[in-house]
């Protein structure tokens, strides 16, 4: 897609761009300031206003926001965004299929004077207007008779035009060089090609749904919402650490070591950040080198050794299961020591002298084992999520409807 | 201050074998020494949350944007006061308000999820148990692979019943189908556990070759 | 595909339909048959074996964050809680996702209070252990060893570390209980620990354990939910062995929103 030009299949949110254009938009010098200082304000008032309501009020807020913010998703995934077109094109009085696809886009930026900017160093734009593109094509024959790339003008008649504020359609027919305007008459649009001509009459969806729009910016809104949580987590552990640590209590070292493992590798990774790449050969500023002491020297051989453990554990659990003296754990072994060994050549090796195209190829261990983990596993798996995927939905329904019982939900607000 | 490449991956290199060393050691019991690098771990780890949050959200998110005047970025910010209400208990029921939308918005991405996860599922379940052959709608079914799908389709319904609730397991019927059920989550947990030990082998096979190599690499520097 | 067809609208809608017609049955005051499950039945048993013992307990909810499989684990760590409140004895949660420090603070003090054991609860009882699977793996197995734990709960999505940290529980001779709705991790479970709760199970435990008739009746509604995604298999399959794979079903199900 060229710089600065975008394209979803969906048509902007309800207010989005007028929003975007009157409300959210960037502020410099006093009414910068002014703008926090009245957001901040605000906040600190409705904060106080919520503070004010009694438990029962509390509680019916809290319901409605749960719904509201449940039904977003939900209508986002269920009202009809319009990106589909369909009709019929009448050719030589024989009745041919059109289908299309309808998209929301915006143009490319102008082409750039000297070197490239980057996005985040250009100034602010308002958000460019979208126009309801569509592109699709009428069917001249069965698809089953199309062989490799369909041919414009002898299978297909390609079709792609944009909607005018009035709600028609401007259509060109594109199967030569230059694409040709089609003339509107009422409903119907006049096709005419060097191969033929007829009329064509469709429908284009209707956009309803003005709510996907805004599923982009709630998402940044939870990322910056979510990375300010970091520090519900940091008091959490500078708290603990901090009372051994300054009571030098029992283990007073090792909360010594959890602090140096956390300042060490903020530290050095943010600072390294400010700093350019690193060149190989070259000599490595304290930054870098520090950096790599707490990220490859520390993180990452911690992490690898703590999943290597699994290496060990597996035996352990291995051996667990066999000991348990019932028949179901002892299939459980035996299947898993069977698709164990048609995973190593050692295993396979036991089974190779039966010839693999012979009627006995399948008791070959691989054949076996590809068995187990295509037919079985898959199945068996399926069952599971089926009814996981059940139970996360009837336990959403009771959330979403506040019907939801147990120690969070249903006490005092 | 600077250090030369050697000196830095020298001394990468001791660290690294000491942390593997110390967490390795837990495999024979919980010791000072894996509880010192435990320790490490968890703050370095945070320490990378911290980074990782700064880096790829908070920075483009928010730190840039507000450099650049949008004043707005500050909404989430103050949004996200809300959880460390908990601390204050006169206002702890504002981090419950909020959590409850966030439990909404959980509740709406699952219906969604209901859709997107399952129906495709049920799709792929519509399989032939008799052999067909192939069509503009689909490849070939040979006589083998029909009766792999009457195991597949067999499975899947013997599972499904297993999870029932609400059904008296004193119908037969019900019974012996949620006990074969039963039987066939054991052979395919068995595959799924036999599938990955070889996995979790390579892992640890992966951490002592490393260990060898340092040990080789540090042969020379001593000699 | 992001958006649903009508066929996956009419569906949702009918399954919705399904389980609030099923809550409201319940609700009415009748009686619906439910069968226990051996794991639910054992929470009560795990929590009095690590009282007895006069060690803490264990409850890990996986790597989740605020989602509706935690809410699932949070409200039995509530039920956890209450048991080892009555007893002074503590719940130690480690956590991987700062968001859910403050929902469990809250149901654990508010279990603590119930049974007029407020002094018993010690807000740093639920650690953070950052944010990353291993560091979170190798901190509960320093947790379980330094406090030597009595009971384990695993409750909610795990990953790999499932086997790092059920495995320091054996070691520890900890009473271990698992459950979560994931495949993956059951084999590794089933080989571990004492009790294992497995796929759907996991969204009964609360049903079974409170006896709650909305509950109860969300439970059933799930049965009957599931009853029709097997007749619409069993359909869908007959109808592909009778006419092909290309059958109006099977293109209903393709534009559904997968």
């Amino acid at each position: 897609m060229p710089q600065g030009a975008s394209s979803t299949p969906y048509p902007p949110g309800l207010l989005q761009d007028w929003f975007a254009t009157h409300v959210f938009c960037p502020l410099h010098g006093v009414a910068f300031v002014a703008a926090i200082i009245a957001t901040v304000v605000a906040f600190v008032a409705i904060l106080a206003g919520l503070q004010s309501l009694g438990s029962g009020a509390r509680r019916r807020l809290t319901m409605a926001c749960t719904f509201v913010a449940g039904l977003f998703y939900l209508l986002a995934f269920v009202l009809t965004p319009g990106n589909k077109a369909s009709g019929t094109a009448v050719i030589g009085g024989k009745a041919c299929a059109f289908r299309a696809d309808i998209t929301w886009d915006t143009a490319p930026d102008p082409t750039p004077q000297g070197p490239p900017v980057d996005d985040k160093d250009k100034p602010w734009q308002p958000p460019k207007p979208k126009t309801r593109t569509l592109k699709g094509a009428v069917e001249l024959t069965p698809a089953e008779k199309v062989k490799g790339e369909p041919q414009p003008g002898v299978d297909i008649l390609p079709i792609e035009g944009t909607q005018n504020a009035d709600g028609t359609w401007d259509l060109k027919l594109a199967v030569d060089e230059t694409p040709v305007a089609l003339t509107r008459t009422g409903r119907s649009y006049a096709l005419a090609w060097t191969g033929g001509s007829g009329t064509l009459t469709f429908r284009a969806g209707i956009p309803l749904n003005r709510v996907k729009g805004y599923e982009q910016p709630l998402g940044t809104f939870m990322i910056i919402m979510g990375g300010f949580t970091i520090f519900l987590g940091l008091i959490n552990l500078v708290m603990l650490h901090g009372k051994v640590l300054l009571g030098a209590r029992r283990g007073w070292h090792n909360s010594l070591a959890f602090f140096i493992g956390l300042v060490g590798m903020t530290v050095f990774g943010l600072w390294q950040l400010q700093l350019p790449a690193l060149e190989a050969g070259q000599p490595v500023p304290l930054a870098h080198a520090g950096y790599k002491l707490f990220f490859d020297g520390l993180l990452k051989p911690l992490q690898s050794t703590t999943f290597a453990l699994l290496g060990f554990f597996i035996v352990s659990a291995a051996y667990r299961a066999f000991r348990i003296r019932s028949t179901e754990a002892a299939l459980m072994t035996i299947v898993a020591f069977v698709v164990m060994l048609g995973q190593v050549p050692m295993g396979q090796a036991l089974t190779a002298w039966i010839p693999a195209d012979g009627p006995f190829g399948w008791l070959r261990i691989e054949t076996i084992t590809n068995w187990l983990l295509t037919t079985p596993n898959t199945a068996a798996t399926r069952g599971i999520l089926f009814g996981s995927v059940t139970g996360g939905f009837a336990l959403s329904l009771r959330v979403w409807l506040s019907l939801e019982r147990g120690s969070y939900f249903g006490k005092e607000f | 201050m600077t250090f030369s490449p050697a000196s830095v991956d020298t001394m990468v290199m001791l660290v690294a074998v000491v942390s593997t060393l110390a967490i390795l050691s837990v495999v024979y019991r919980e010791n000072a020494f894996y509880r010192l690098f435990e320790h490490l771990f968890v703050g370095v780890a945070t320490g990378f949350g911290i980074f990782v949050t700064w880096r790829d959200a908070l920075s483009e998110n928010f730190w840039q944007p507000l450099s650049h005047g949008s004043w707005y970025v500050i909404i989430p910010m103050l949004v996200s006061l809300l959880f460390y209400t908990v601390m204050i208990p006169k206002y702890a029921w504002m981090s419950r308000f909020l959590i409850s939308i966030l439990f909404g918005l959980g509740a709406g991405a699952t219906f969604r999820g209901f859709a997107t996860e399952v129906f495709p599922q049920v799709k792929s379940s519509f399989l032939s148990v008799v052999p067909r052959a192939a069509t503009e709608a689909g490849a070939a079914v040979s006589t083998g692979q029909a009766l792999n799908n009457i195991v597949f389709l067999g499975t899947l319904i013997c599972v499904m019943v297993y999870f029932f609730f609400s059904f008296r397991h004193d119908n037969k019927i019900v019974t012996k189908t949620a006990r074969t059920g039963r039987w066939l989550l054991m052979i395919a947990f068995g595959a799924t556990f036999g599938s990955t030990v070889m996995a979790r082998f390579s892992l640890l096979i992966d951490r002592i070759r490393f260990l060898l190599e340092s040990g080789t690499a540090m042969g020379h520097w001593f000699r | 595909m992001e958006f649903a067809n009508p066929f996956a609208l009419i569906i949702l809608t009918a399954l919705s339909a399904l389980v609030l017609a099923f809550i409201l049955t319940s609700t009415g005051g009748r009686e619906l048959f439910i069968r226990r499950v051996p794991g639910v039945d054992a929470i009560d048993e795990v929590v009095g074996r690590a009282v007895e013992l006069g060690r803490p307990i264990l409850f890990s909810v996986g790597l989740g964050g605020i989602d509706i499989t935690t809410l699932q684990a949070i409200t039995v760590i509530g039920h956890v809680a209450k048991i080892a409140a009555r007893f002074r004895n503590r719940v130690i949660v480690p956590v991987v996702d700062p968001m859910a420090i403050p929902v469990i603070e809250e149901v654990q003090r508010e279990s603590y209070a119930s049974e007029r054991a407020e002094e018993a609860f010690n807000p740093e009882d639920i650690r953070f252990l950052s944010g990353e699977q291993f560091a979170y793996a190798a901190g509960v197995v320093g947790i379980m060893h330094r406090e030597r734990v009595g009971a384990t709960f695993f409750f909610g999505n795990f990953a790999a570390e499932a086997l790092v940290m059920a495995e320091s529980g054996q070691q520890v001779g900890a009473v271990q209980i698992a459950s979560t709705p994931d495949s993956n991790q059951i084999p590794f479970f089933l080989a571990t620990c004492d009790y294992v709760i497995i796929g759907e199970e996991y969204y009964a435990v609360t049903a079974l354990m409170s006896r709650d008739p909305v509950l109860r009746g969300s439970l059933i509604g799930q049965d009957y939910v599931k009853v029709i995604l097997l007749l619409l298999i069993v359909l869908g399959f007959t109808l592909t062995t009778i006419m092909g794979p290309g059958h109006f079903l099977a293109k209903w199900f393709a534009g559904s929103g997968g």
